[in-house]
């Protein structure tokens, strides 16, 4: 059980980074993307309090503008694979036959790989880019939301609730809609919120590789890409978005292992 | 030999058929002309003629499925084409970056099994002791860390600072040593997470409540009992992630520029050099389905209930 401070805490931490993702920019000190070449590699000063890259841009700027985009990409990526695997998982698990076999057949074909391989591999075909990367990203996860909400649909499909429905002549609509989604999304939900840390360490990772977000584009992995070359006579500028990284991934699954206890004890909020 | 045996393989075999023709069509579709790619190469702007004659020679003009067959006929024989960078053959890229990447995943799984095991059991014989407290939040962190962050320290830390290392990429085995390092530390903290619920869960079977009644020691329950009842799942993992190092460290190659097959498949694919891409997702899939089918065999090796329960089926 966690402590009822830890998890306002814990609240108020995942609306602060949701509002730096949205005004985050606004409190930039800097233009992020101004660059002053009489500063460049600087090591922190009062102007710029995590240093300048090597173009004299604004570190601590460059990193509020890339909230938006690591946070927001990743959200994007699971509320999507979240719909789609759903949605697969329901038709399988409720039709079943053929579907079902067709349907589960693919996914365990896409599941027999390692999702960062096929990330690359997928992303590599289609080409580097942040819209490519979150595609790829898509093309691997829904795989996740549709066993489990298969699963989860032939478990609740056998209540005799569901049955009774059935009887009483209800349309299939109305049974998956009213009887079968709100008791088996609370399990759909916690694996969304498991997943957004993964994704953003995975599209991290892809921009780090150079297959992810390109530049202009603000986006930490790849400014942690750039900035390694320059390790030696500028260690700020490694050590900063890295550290914010793991910061902002930490607290996604901290609130994921929230979530995931209250649904063990039978609530979520 | 049975009927579940022939079925498997055909299986196996649509799958990889599946998978072939997937990256095949993938790459046929994708933007970006290969022949463009190899003549800007030179430096030169290349006219369309000379665009058109390339493509020809490379047999990019002929229609999707003669390009496929041809393709899939050349891997029966083993030539998986030449890159459309390099001109060099894609089975010898390969079998060059092999060696490497083998010794990363074995040295790997190798030290992560040395380190985990031992810790997780630690952890359960103490559970909630500071020595377990202190080794769920560092693994915490650790598992928390992209590899990359974590590689990223490693090097500031011995080649930067310390100077115990170059910052380029060490030849022969010293080479190895930090991309390894990078791995076994994300790899056994994720493993002694998993291994101590496995632990666990064991733990508090009444087996074992069984066995401490009649008086044998923890230690021996442990490491005799719950060790040995947890090796399926423990061997399912372990084999999962050889697989995935085996198909490439790509991070680690990376940061360290080890050329292993992570580091072939990052280069083709900046350089859209789609036959090596190609020849990587093959060597996926093979490596893949080859591990999980030795995996499967060592379930009945490791545990006669499930040799029991094979033979009555078979």
């Amino acid at each position: 059980m966690i402590h009822k401070g830890k998890r306002l805490f814990l609240i108020a931490m995942v609306f602060a980074m949701l509002w730096l993702a949205l005004f985050g920019q606004y409190l930039a000190p800097n233009d992020p993307y101004e660059t002053n070449l009489a500063m460049t590699l600087h090591k922190p000063v009062a102007q710029y309090p995590f240093g300048t890259d090597q173009l004299g841009r604004c570190i601590f700027s460059r990193l509020l503008a890339g909230v938006r985009i690591s946070v927001f990409a990743s959200v994007t990526v699971v509320l999507i694979v979240f719909v789609i695997g759903t949605c697969i998982g329901i038709f399988a698990g409720f039709l079943g036959g053929k579907v079902d076999v067709f349907l589960m057949r693919i996914t365990v074909l896409v599941q027999a790989f390692p999702a960062f391989v096929l990330a690359i591999a997928i992303a590599g075909m289609i080409g580097p880019g942040l819209k490519n990367a979150i595609l790829s990203m898509v093309l691997i996860y829904w795989t996740t939301y549709a066993r489990l909400g298969r699963s989860l649909v032939l478990q609740v499909k056998s209540q005799n609730y569901v049955k009774a429905a059935q009887l009483c002549g209800a349309g299939k609509v109305a049974i998956i809609f009213r009887y079968i989604l709100p008791n088996m999304i609370d399990a759909l939900v916690v694996t969304a919120a498991l997943d957004i840390g993964t994704v953003i360490i995975q599209l991290a990772s892809l921009s780090f590789l150079g297959l992810g977000a390109q530049p202009p584009v603000i986006e930490w992995g790849s400014m942690i890409n750039a900035s390694r070359q320059y390790m030696q006579v500028a260690p700020w500028y490694v050590f900063f978005p890295s550290l914010i990284l793991f910061v902002i991934v930490v607290l996604h699954n901290k609130m994921a292992d929230y979530l995931n206890e209250g649904l063990e004890e039978g609530k979520v909020i | 030999m049975s009927n579940i045996f022939i079925k498997r393989t055909i299986a196996l075999i649509a799958t990889l058929l599946a998978i072939t023709f997937l990256t095949f069509v993938v790459s046929y579709l994708s933007p970006g002309d290969p022949a463009e790619i190899k003549l800007s190469k030179t430096g030169m702007p290349p006219s369309p003629e000379v665009i058109e004659e390339t493509r020809k020679a490379m047999g990019l003009d002929r229609p999707l499925p003669v390009q496929y067959f041809s393709w899939l006929k050349g891997i029966l024989k083993g030539d998986m084409g030449v890159s459309h960078r390099t001109g060099q053959n894609v089975s010898a890229v390969l079998g060059k970056a092999f060696p490497k990447t083998l010794t990363i995943a074995l040295s790997t799984v190798l030290l992560t099994t040395l380190i985990a095991i031992p810790i997780a059991l630690l952890c359960v014989r103490y559970t909630d002791s500071l020595f377990d407290r202190v080794i769920q939040s560092t693994t915490y962190m650790f598992v928390s860390m992209p590899s990359f962050i974590v590689g990223l320290v490693l090097l500031y830390v011995l080649a930067v600072r310390l100077h115990w290392f170059s910052v380029t990429p060490g030849q022969g085995l010293k080479g190895y040593v930090m991309p390894v390092s990078v791995l076994v530390l994300s790899m056994s903290s994720w493993y002694i997470r998993q291994m101590r619920t496995i632990f666990s869960n064991q733990w508090s079977m009444d087996y074992v409540a069984g066995l401490i009644a009649k008086g044998i020691s923890k230690r021996r329950v442990l490491h005799r009992h719950v060790l040995k009842n947890s090796l399926v799942p423990i061997i399912t993992l372990l084999g999962n992630s050889f697989a995935t190092l085996m198909v490439g460290a790509t991070i680690v190659e990376n940061i360290f520029s080890v050329p292993g097959i992570g580091h072939v498949a990052i280069e083709a694919v900046l350089n859209r050099d789609y036959p090596v891409i190609q020849g990587f997702v093959l060597w996926t899939a093979i490596i893949y389905i080859l591990i999980n089918f030795l995996i499967d065999r060592t379930y009945s090796v490791i545990d006669p209930r499930i040799r029991l329960r094979k033979g009555e089926t078979l």
